[in-house]
């Protein structure tokens, strides 16, 4: 359908632009904003391919919280634009040259490996697609059988990642004023008032003499 | 059975004193000689089997080499000549033992000092019993190496380890010339057992063999290059610089492996090969110029030595040229008796040395001592029956030996023998007169030695004594029981059984009981001159050996300075190699291998490496874009293979 | 889903992800500026990663791929989440994110 082929052209050119600016643009922040507007065009372009749970989950998480947290950072660390040095990038020629090799070679491999056609998976395979069923019961069908230890798994990396994240960037800030109940509970009256009898006149200053 | 226990006791000795620490210095020496008293008493017993039940023992103990067309094991061929020397060997030792017990009290490392004279013991008892040459030449070389281990015993000592290696380089000289005759007995003879060689020396006995262009006689070049070996290792002239150094190590050293054991290997080895030796006239008058030489070449230099070791050790080199021209004019028999007799005798001299010098706290100059008869006088009555045995007095054991050497000479007829007859007349003279010249100034006289060493100088202790006396009694009665009751002279064949081989021309038997009286007593009267000279120059006139001394300074400074053959020697071979050596190690190590060549390899690791950590920048972009590169060049690899 | 009239094959979608890419490793190591654009260049090779696998999950009919893709996204996100905080634990201690002067590991 050609509705089909025009809209797969324009997200992904659209994508390639937008990714395209996130190398080059100046300002970091434009960076991440561009980059978020890369993912909206990956995701379109999964829901093209029928993959909907993958592409919610890709706005969900990666737009949602990844590309949120560089933003934090960004702003946090505060680099500001005038400081960058604008200095030409060394080697221009030679990088450019090596990325479009590479590039070349991974078209080179895609194409040599995909004209003898790689089959199809068979029916007695419960991963296979149905057609009928949406994906997002499709995955979770599998997820919770098949998958189930490697998704609890997944759970105790992201618990390990706060872990390690808090750990990184906590600070004790020695100058904070807090309570300790503690020692606020265990006070006596004996260290904490002091009676003394001052004669009139001398000023609270006596105190300290005797 | 016997003969192995007798083999091995001194080797299990050497392992087990060896192991022990060097506060072990009771128990080492008990260990050590228990086992080689053992080892003797065997001997003994062994002795007394083979020569009046006319046995020989032989077995073989363990297999060896066995290449194609030759044969050798590790045996045990026991017939007379190797039980008298299995008799000396290991009684001496025994004796040598129980006598370091006492020396070496105090040494740094007792149990080091036994354990090695154990392992000579053990490897020239492995000499004395081989079938084979191949197995003597192994004792051979295993006894130099003891002998260079116990010379440099006290190796911190400058002098100590250069004459260690002295020792060793000179016998490896000559155990060139010794290894060169073995290969040619094999190339002669097919095979290397003694047995066999001699059944075969009638037939081979004119092959030649061309040397170097040169055509000879192949026995008479195995004979002479037998010979060589026989002189390295007895210390005969041109190959005697060895022994008189070899005085630093300590007395019982010297008096096992110089007087009695390893300087007798090569009159062992002529003897046993006499069956060769008589075929070869040449070899033999060689044999007995350089006999007739060394004996009075040392006796020369004995008489002005003034240290009372190296006196003793010149008459050893000068009575192993007896020996040496007793084989050359075919009296084997006499020469074996001598050896026997002078290992007796001899040992006493240097153990009793080594008592003298002990209780003089190491002092070896006779100059400084006199008057010992007063402070030790069992060791100067044993010594002095020590010395009247080496002059060759009635009835002394040297009487017999050395009588019936001179005997043999002159009754030999030919004009070597009479040129051997007179130096040996001659020497006898220079012997009693160095040794009597040695009694006088050591034990009697007034006393040259410093007052403050007086109260100190008392007797040697028991256990070093006793072993002394033993020897002193042995060389007493030696001499006449050898002569009449084992009848090993007159009688030839009924006591050294089929062992010594003399060709029917040289059978000397009948022409030595019909000597005039003037020959037979010759070597007495000579001997008593020379004692008479020495009590004039030391008792009767003092002054006269100075007057001497002044008249012929030339005379004297050669004798004193052992010929100049050290310095000869120097002069000839050690310093070109020396400044051979050093050019060579200036010119190629240090310049053309070290420089050029190590050094350059060693730099070039590190200048890559320079280059190379370079790639390690330390920045991130650095790193991917050379695994991407990576990535690439992989990828373009199988790219290319698939292409093509 | 029904594409079976479409000209649109997976070829196209794995050259979008080559692509994709090749944008993102030219980002990690032609920026000279601040480490944030390295960490956003492998996200976005991370997402052409996703479109590779999604891609061939649909076209070869065996949700394999997306599974692999679920567990991918998680990985990144602990993966920016831990650089993150490495990186503000960095830029405290050293006052600066220049990554020409991240150069401790030399030599």
């Amino acid at each position: 359908m050609i509705i089909y082929d025009l809209l797969f052209y324009v997200f992904a050119a659209l994508m390639i632009f937008s990714a395209v600016g996130v190398v080059s643009v100046k300002n970091p922040v434009y960076s991440v904003l561009l980059l978020i507007f890369t993912f909206f065009n990956a995701a379109a372009i999964f829901i093209l391919l029928g993959a909907e749970f993958l592409a919610m989950a890709m706005i969900i998480v990666y737009a949602g919280a990844i590309a949120v947290l560089f933003l934090f950072v960004v702003m946090m660390l505060n680099i500001k634009t005038s400081q960058i040095k604008q200095c030409a990038i060394s080697h221009h020629k030679l990088l450019i040259s090596v990325v479009v090799l590479l590039l070349a070679e991974l078209i080179a491999v895609i194409y040599l490996s995909l004209h003898p056609q790689p089959e199809i998976a068979t029916s007695q395979n419960p991963l296979i697609i149905d057609g009928l069923k949406d994906n997002t019961y499709q995955l979770g069908f599998v997820f919770y059988t098949k998958y189930v230890y490697l998704f609890q798994i997944c759970g105790v990396i992201l618990f390990v990642a706060i872990i390690s994240s808090i750990i990184l960037t906590f600070r004790n800030s020695k100058n904070i004023k807090k309570q300790d109940i503690n020692s606020q509970m265990s006070r006596t009256k004996e260290s904490s008032i002091k009676l003394a009898t001052i004669k009139t006149g001398d000023g609270v200053n006596a105190i300290h003499r005797k | 059975m016997i003969a192995k226990v007798i083999v091995f006791l001194p080797l299990l000795s050497f392992i087990i004193v060896g192991l022990l620490k060097r506060n072990f210095v009771r128990s080492a020496g008990i260990i050590a000689s228990s086992l080689i008293t053992i080892s003797a008493v065997l001997s003994c017993f062994v002795f007394y089997k083979v020569i009046f039940n006319a046995s020989i023992e032989e077995h073989i103990v363990f297999s060896w080499l066995s290449a194609e067309g030759l044969s050798v094991n590790w045996s045990i061929y026991i017939d007379s000549i190797t039980a008298v020397m299995l008799v000396v060997i290991s009684v001496i030792s025994a004796l040598v033992h129980v006598y370091s017990i006492g020396y070496m009290e105090y040494d740094h490392n007792l149990p080091k000092f036994m354990s090695l004279i154990s392992l000579f013991t053990f490897f020239m008892l492995v000499l004395v019993i081989s079938n084979n040459i191949l197995q003597l030449f192994f004792g051979w070389e295993g006894v130099g190496l003891s002998s260079y281990l116990l010379t440099g015993y006290w190796y911190k000592k400058a002098s100590a380890y250069k004459a260690a290696i002295k020792t060793f380089l000179i016998n490896r000289v000559a155990d060139v010339c010794f290894a060169i005759g073995i290969f040619t007995i094999y190339f002669t003879f097919d095979s290397l057992v003694f047995t066999e060689i001699f059944k075969n020396t009638a037939a081979h006995a004119n092959d030649s063999i061309s040397i170097l262009g040169i055509n000879m006689r192949s026995i008479d070049f195995i004979c002479f290059m037998l010979f060589i070996g026989c002189m390295g290792k007895s210390a005969q002239i041109f190959f005697h610089t060895w022994l008189s150094d070899s005085t630093e190590g300590p007395a019982p050293v010297q008096a096992l492996i110089h007087s009695a054991t390893m300087v007798t290997a090569g009159v062992f080895l002529v003897v046993r090969c006499s069956p060769l030796f008589e075929y070869s006239e040449v070899a033999l008058e060689f044999i007995t110029i350089i006999g007739a030489v060394t004996c009075l070449f040392a006796a020369t230099i004995a008489l002005v030595q003034n240290d009372i070791k190296r006196v003793i050790a010149y008459s050893t080199c000068s009575q192993f040229g007896y020996m040496f021209f007793a084989c050359g004019v075919s009296a084997y028999d006499a020469a074996m008796f001598h050896l026997m007799t002078h290992a007796f005798f001899k040992a006493l001299l240097f153990l009793g040395a080594g008592n003298i010098v002990h209780a003089m706290m190491g002092e070896r100059d006779i100059r400084k001592m006199g008057g010992m008869y007063e402070k030790t006088p069992l060791t100067c009555f044993m010594m002095t029956i020590g010395f009247l045995a080496l002059s060759g007095i009635f009835p002394f054991a040297g009487y017999f030996s050395m009588n019936a050497i001179i005997k043999a000479a002159y009754a030999k007829n030919t004009a070597i023998g009479e040129y051997a007859y007179s130096l040996g007349v001659v020497t006898v003279c220079c012997t009693s007169f160095y040794s009597f010249r040695l009694l006088i100034l050591t034990f009697y006289g007034s006393s040259r030695y410093p007052a403050s060493l007086s109260k100190n100088i008392n007797e040697a202790p028991l256990v070093m004594l006793a072993p002394v006396s033993i020897l002193a009694f042995v060389t007493l009665f030696l001499g006449i029981i050898g002569q009449y009751l084992f009848n090993i002279l007159d009688s030839g064949e009924a006591f050294w059984g089929n062992a010594i081989y003399v060709a029917a021309t040289n059978n000397l038997a009948d022409k030595v009981s019909n000597l005039s009286w003037l020959v037979k007593l010759s070597s007495s009267i000579s001997a008593v001159i020379g004692i008479i000279i020495a009590y004039i120059f030391y008792v009767y006139r003092t002054n006269v050996p100075a007057i001497l001394k002044n008249k012929f300074q030339f005379l004297y400074a050669v004798l004193l300075n052992r010929y100049y053959f050290d310095e000869i020697y120097e002069f000839i071979f050690v310093m070109p190699l020396k400044r051979g050596a050093e050019y060579l190690t200036k010119l190629t190590e240090a310049q053309m291998i070290d420089a050029e060549g190590v050094n350059k390899f060693a730099i070039y690791p590190k200048k890559c490496s320079e280059h190379i950590s370079r790639f390690q920048s330390g920045l991130i972009y650095n790193y991917v874009l050379v695994m991407v590169i990576g990535i690439i060049l992989i990828a373009s690899w199988y790219f290319i293979a698939y292409f093509l | 889903m029904q594409f079976t009239e479409s000209n649109v094959d997976l070829i196209h979608f794995l050259v979008l992800g080559a692509i994709i890419f090749s944008i993102g490793l030219y980002g990690v190591f032609s920026n000279r500026k601040n480490i944030i654009i390295v960490f956003i260049s492998i996200e976005l090779m991370l997402l052409a990663i996703n479109i590779n696998l999604v891609s061939f999950s649909v076209f070869l009919k065996d949700l394999t791929g997306q599974i692999f893709t679920m567990f991918i996204l998680v990985i990144a996100v602990a993966e920016v989440a831990v650089g993150l905080a490495i990186l503000v634990a960095y830029y405290r201690a050293k006052g600066d994110i220049d990554i020409n002067k991240m150069n401790q590991m030399q030599g």
